[in-house]
């Protein structure tokens, strides 16, 4: 098999996990090119942070179901693909133990910070009407 | 389909092999295209050459270096300031006056330069990500990939550059 990347991940051989990051990355990357540039631009060339609060968060920002989808799905993509990118980043340069150990606290923090942004946008209360 | 293979076979060629492969060749079997090891060797090389580090650059140089580079720093950033995003985002909840301490730090003209460095960097990380994605699945591209790495550069200016100044403006308007 040919590995004609340039300047990414050669693909893995086999059908393994390594495999299934190197496809999972590509495709939580398609995602965030829309989710991620989308965010940024609402958050700064539609509204700017000078006229945003929590009050405007929870009044328009997270007013809808909808919009919660969204940025929920964002904040599944962007941990999956930047804790797996920076999983690469580890395997690339360190080794033996010390690799095992911060990939593992690497996990760890991923899960939490999944965690802890679906709590936010979850229980975060409704406008009242 | 090119391969780029001299051959059309689909193996992974020598990079040295011919001219249009020298040094820099996309088509490195199990070696990283964008890393040494690869068609210079230790034993090509002249004795004088410069200390480590900068042979290290003069060795793999080319766009497609900086292309890997640049796109590796963006992502370890943009990675940084998630962990910074969410848990500020977990505070409108938690604590919703600290949160707004926050925005105001995200309002104020220091706040402004951080968020344009941002922006450019999930801007080359979108935009070269989405070269990878290309030539990963249409390999024949990878023979242009200079001059889609130029390309991503031109939407980069284009749109770059109108965001910063809507991200900026407000430092000397003095809206914020």
């Amino acid at each position: 098999m040919a590995l004609y990347t340039r300047s990414g991940r050669p693909r893995p051989h086999g059908s393994g996990f390594e495999l299934a990051v190197w496809y999972l990355m590509r495709l939580s990357g398609l995602a965030l090119f829309v989710l991620a540039l989308g965010h940024f631009s609402i958050m700064h060339f539609i509204f700017d942070p000078a006229t945003q609060s929590a009050q405007w968060i929870i009044d328009d920002r997270w007013g809808s179901v909808l919009w919660r989808t969204v940025d929920w799905l964002l904040l599944t993509m962007v941990v999956l693909h930047a804790f797996l990118g920076v999983r690469t980043v580890l395997q690339d340069y360190v080794h033996g133990g010390a690799r095992t150990a911060l990939t593992l606290l690497l996990y760890l923090v991923g899960i939490a910070l999944a965690l802890m942004g679906t709590m936010a946008v979850m229980t975060l209360p409704f406008p009242v009407e | 389909m090119r391969t780029g293979s001299p051959d059309g076979a689909r193996e992974p060629i020598s990079p040295c092999r011919h001219a249009f492969a020298a040094a820099r060749s996309p088509y490195n079997a199990g070696v990283h295209p964008d890393q040494p090891g690869t068609c210079e060797s230790a034993a090509t090389r002249p004795a004088t050459e410069a200390s480590l580090p900068v042979r290290y650059l003069q060795y793999r140089g080319g766009e497609g270096m900086l292309a890997w580079a640049f796109h590796r720093i963006s992502g370890v950033a943009i990675w940084a300031f998630v962990l910074l995003h969410v848990l500020d985002i977990w505070l409108v909840g938690a604590n919703p006056s600290l949160y707004d301490d926050v925005l105001k730090l995200y309002a104020s003209p220091a706040g402004r330069v951080g968020e344009t460095l941002l922006g450019a960097a999930l801007l080359y990380h979108a935009l070269n990500g989405l070269r990878i994605i290309v030539m990963d699945f249409w390999p024949a591209m990878t023979v242009f990939h200079k001059q889609l790495w130029y390309g991503i550069w031109v939407v980069f200016v284009v749109v770059g550059l109108p965001g910063a100044y809507i991200i900026l403006r407000p430092i000397w308007a003095g809206v914020s």
